[in-house]
């Protein structure tokens, strides 16, 4: 229980969930990017970013991610 | 699908996106981070008795395998998740890029094309159905991960020939002064 409110536990767990954050922002960016690219333009109706599949993606990464913050605490209490 | 731009008489004749395979590696990073945090978790359950020092290297270990594989295969799943090849009446245009560090678009315009051809070697890309597209002997940039690479080619040369077609007939047409 120590190291999961160690500085070492918690450093991980912030520096994942900036990593996350960056990431998320670096998609919307290239997701608006495509979308006022030619190719883009040209194909507005047929292929707008993000996706149904992006968007799933994105939430799958977010839930894992607070996962991994989150598991070890309740794996502890429970085991 | 087609669509034209009114303003410069190109019509868009095919949107490709690429193979789902390129989601095999981040899928499988996914998994291993994982499974790699739950392999050293229980490792550390079972040296908390034996050496308390032994265990808290293997969660530690654990922590970082995840956080470092987790992160970057949902990285690449993005990067990998905006690109696209898309093939005019006058251009092949692809997009590819990462996240943050790359952005790669190229315009390949169709009187380039001398020569087209399509690389599939290995059983995973035959049963799948996927391969690289290469213009001019790679002269030009080649498009990777190409579903149906024969349909693909088919229809870019479809489209050369209507071109050649085109420029044949305005070439008959016009009238050399004597």
């Amino acid at each position: 229980m120590q190291f999961l409110l160690s500085p070492w536990f918690i450093g991980l767990s912030v520096v994942s969930l900036v990593v996350m954050g960056l990431e998320l922002w670096g998609l919307l960016r290239a997701c608006k990017r495509h979308n006022n690219s030619p190719i883009g333009q040209m194909c507005a109706k047929a292929d707008c970013l993000p996706t149904a599949g992006i968007a799933f993606a994105a939430v799958l990464y977010v839930l894992l991610t607070i996962a991994y913050i989150f598991l070890p605490p309740i794996l502890h209490n429970v085991f | 699908m087609s669509s034209e731009n009114a303003g410069s008489g190109e019509t868009t004749l095919l949107l490709i996106k690429e193979h789902w395979m390129q989601y095999a590696m981040p899928a499988f990073l996914i998994v291993a981070s994982w499974g790699l945090f739950a392999l050293c978790t229980a490792l550390s359950r079972a040296f908390m008795s034996w050496n308390h020092t032994a265990s808290v290297a293997a969660l530690i270990t654990g922590h970082v395998l995840l956080l470092l594989f987790h992160h970057a295969a949902f990285y690449r799943l993005f990067s990998s998740s905006t690109t696209r090849v898309l093939l005019t009446n006058k251009r092949i245009l692809s997009s590819q890029g990462s996240l943050w560090l790359r952005e790669n678009v190229i315009d390949i315009p169709l009187w380039k094309i001398r020569s087209l051809e399509i690389d599939r070697h290995g059983l995973l890309q035959h049963l799948l159905d996927y391969g690289a597209i290469l213009l001019n002997r790679r002269e030009l940039p080649s498009l990777p991960l190409i579903p149906h690479p024969q349909a693909v080619h088919s229809r870019i040369v479809s489209q050369l020939q209507e071109m050649q077609t085109a420029f044949g007939n305005s070439t008959a047409g016009s009238t050399i002064p004597k």
